[in-house]
């Protein structure tokens, strides 16, 4: 809830700037060029210069790289109120057309958890947990494939980009069991499934922040009884190149 | 399942992407968690489970042996877990009321969920793939531990039904666990409603009496259980907290004569577990030391029941417990390490008289049922390298006994609810001189039994608890109920 908390006030924040961008916009407009020359003309005064970012008159399209950090959130088979937290870090590489003020393209992300052991309580008592002497330790890797449509706003080179994403994602789940008195045993499960999510990218060219919220769903083979219903909470650092 | 019908419908749904209408049959292989007899460890290993059902109310499934065949459809509701016999919840609460004593454990699960004691657990959702081989394997730990305990609950169900032939509610009626519950403790307030503060969140299992529901919790604090299997999925615990069901639902309720009487006595329920608080009343002593000394005998016939179930008389504890309780509940332990089990022991987290370490009562009473057990027919002694003929032996004859004790005991209470160990002891000493499923006892069988249990209750030293104002006598065993029911003439006295 924290996270949502800061992810609206980011959003917030983003309206905030796309407001004041819009101002600049207008006068950047050729209407609003065309007035300025008539009232340049008229006043015999030299046009004012249109504030525009070089970089987005250089680059009508751009390969954005980010590395990518975040919480997974798995439900709890008996309690559905509650999730179990996997922490990630990934890697994502996307490009992007500008098309008017929309930026629209893809990315591939690649995400891996820390090994989590998964046989203690899930939420607040989870840091309180001992270490257990039989271990369930689980660990998912996930590959996602899919489109991003954003809405670049700023000036110069700053620039704020609220955007949708959607695709496809796959993921192999590990699971580890120490038994007593025997060697580890794996258990793989596969699953494919997709994404959806929204967010905001904030950044000074080539660098920029993104935050990013998706709900991945996945299911694995017939008869399709896993079911992973991920919340994913992206925060990344990343460069536009 | 049907690993065949399985490939089919895989196949079907890659070529045209639905399923059709393939019936399976009731044989569900999942993976499971489960000891390894030949190995003497916990492993994975493939289980065939019967009884999943798919969407059938419980009151229109059969609860008889053999088990009924039920055709499935395509994918078996394990799921939710919902079986025939078993049903698996979590989440929730369940409130033990410390106004009670035994008279809470005549209020129902739907008492309880009404008075607000208790929130009801929901239904579980658990994952899992189907390999190629057509098994059932869980894709996380949660359905993997949900899964094992289902499975290990339905066969001790089974065979407290079909091998040892308990026909009480214990396992003709749903036997419901739930993970990830939480216990608390409390007394019903004056408004309504329940407790409560939470005790009891991890490391243990129970069976809850008042809700006649299982209790699994996660293994959470405990670091010194090496090498740990979690409590819910080693079969020997479930089948002491098993053992606690057949004990309970064949005392109290084998035929709600008890409970009528208790509701007859005190008004309700709720009123009776008051009563037991009342400092005023006459009886108040007589039902809390009843009732502490009930739980003893209770919890070493809970261990009975493990030791018939597993065939070793650690009963797999030895997975799961530190190695210091062990030798407190091993019933094969060496005699002299009884010298250390002070009956009335005072516990002093619980400050209270009644309140005693009731777990080396019960221990005193399962060794004692071991060291009893002969061969029911020619009446030979059981040397200690004999182990499986006895708990073959006591497969066949004295656990039957001892159910049958139990219900005489339920009896018992109807007449008088005042309890004092050897009454049960007494009553079981009784079934063994019977015939007990189509076997007419050798005259050693009882002898036999008489020996070991007296030894260990029939000269058993009793310290008198010193407490200001009621000085020690004879009844209740050096207790000083009023109403206690003395027992002058203990007929084991050989």
């Amino acid at each position: 809830m924290h996270v949502v908390t800061r992810v609206l006030g980011l959003l917030a924040a983003g309206a905030a700037l796309l407001a004041a961008s819009s101002v600049g916009a207008e006068t950047s407009s050729p209407r609003a060029a065309k007035v300025t020359q008539q009232r340049s003309s008229s006043s015999a005064e030299p046009a004012p210069e249109v504030l525009t970012s070089p970089s987005e008159e250089r680059r009508p399209f751009d390969v954005d790289v980010d590395l990518l950090g975040g919480v997974l959130g798995i439900p709890v088979p008996a309690n559905k109120q509650l999730f179990t937290p996997d922490r990630y870090v990934g890697v994502r590489l996307g490009g992007r057309y500008r098309v008017w003020k929309l930026r629209l393209g893809g990315e591939a992300a690649a995400r891996s958890t820390m090994a989590a052991n998964i046989g203690g309580p899930p939420g607040p008592l989870a840091p309180l947990a001992a270490p257990f002497s039989m271990q369930s330790v689980r660990q998912s890797n996930q590959l996602a494939l899919g489109g991003i449509a954003g809405l670049e706003l700023g000036r110069m080179d700053f620039f704020v980009e609220p955007f949708l994403m959607g695709g496809l994602s796959t993921s192999m789940r590990t699971l580890l069991y120490t038994l007593p008195a025997q060697l580890p045993t794996l258990r793989p499960h596969p699953t494919v499934g997709g994404y959806l999510g929204a967010g905001f990218s904030v950044g000074l060219r080539p660098i920029f922040f993104r935050m990013d919220v998706l709900t991945d769903v996945e299911v694995g083979p017939p008869p399709f009884t896993t079911r992973v219903f991920q919340a994913q909470y992206n925060l990344s650092l990343g460069l536009r190149l | 399942m049907n690993r065949s019908c399985f490939r089919r419908r895989a196949t079907a749904l890659a070529v045209v992407g639905t399923l059709g209408g393939c019936a399976f049959s009731n044989d569900t292989q999942v993976e499971i968690v489960d000891y390894d007899g030949a190995q003497q460890t916990f492993a994975f290993q493939v289980a065939t489970v019967k009884t999943f059902r798919n969407e059938v109310p419980f009151g229109q499934d059969p609860v008889g042996e053999p088990e009924p065949t039920v055709e499935l459809p395509y994918s078996p509701n394990i799921t939710n877990l919902k079986g025939i016999h078993v049903e698996i919840r979590g989440g929730g609460s369940f409130g033990s009321n410390l106004c009670g004593g035994a008279g809470a454990t005549n209020m129902t699960r739907e008492e309880f969920y009404a008075a607000n004691i208790l929130s009801e657990p929901g239904p579980v959702e658990i994952q899992y793939n189907v390999n190629p081989l057509g098994v059932a394997v869980a894709s996380d730990h949660d359905s993997m531990f949900l899964l094992s305990t289902y499975t290990h609950f339905d066969r001790v169900r089974h065979f407290f039904r079909s091998t040892l032939g308990d026909d009480s509610r214990a396992t003709t009626t749903l036997v419901v666990a739930v993970f990830d519950t939480e216990a608390a403790v409390g007394c019903r307030a004056p408004w309504g409603g329940g407790p409560s503060l939470p005790i009891l969140i991890a490391d243990n299992a129970a069976y809850a009496g008042q809700a006649d529901m299982f209790v699994l919790l996660r293994n959470t604090f405990s670091t010194a259980t090496p090498p740990g299997v979690e409590f819910g999925i080693n079969p020997g615990i479930i089948a002491h907290e098993f053992g606690h069901r057949l004990f309970a639902q064949n005392v109290y309720f084998s035929d709600a004569a008890f409970r009528r009487l208790v509701v007859d006595t005190y008004g309700s329920v709720e009123d009776q577990a008051k009563q037991c608080e009342d400092q005023t009343e006459d009886d108040v002593d007589d039902c809390a030391i009843s009732a502490k000394l009930l739980s003893g005998m209770n919890e070493g016939t809970a261990d009975i029941f493990a030791y018939l179930y597993i065939g070793t008389p650690d009963f797999l504890l030895p997975f799961s417990f530190p190695a210091s309780e062990l030798e407190q509940r091993d019933m094969a332990a060496a005699p002299s390490g009884e010298e250390g089990l002070h009956l009335y022991e005072p516990v002093p987290l619980l400050a209270k008289e009644q309140g005693w370490n009731h777990y080396r009562l019960g221990t005193l009473w399962s060794r004692g049922f071991r060291a009893g057990i002969v061969d029911p027919r020619s009446g030979a002694e059981l040397g200690s390298n004999e182990e499986e003929a006895r708990v073959a032996a006591a497969r066949e004859f004295h656990g039957r006994a001892l159910l049958r004790a139990l219900r005489e005991q339920g009896e018992d209470f109807v007449v008088n609810f005042r309890f004092e160990p050897r009454q049960l002891v007494r009553r079981y000493l009784q079934q063994l001189g019977q015939p007990q499923g189509g076997i007419t006892p050798h005259s050693n069988v009882k002898s036999a039994a008489c020996q070991a249990l007296c030894d260990r209750f029939g000269d058993m030293p009793i310290t008198p608890v010193d407490r200001a104002g009621f000085p020690a006598d004879a009844q209740c065993a050096g207790f000083t109920g009023k109403n206690l029911k003395t027992e002058v003439t203990f007929p084991c006295t050989l």
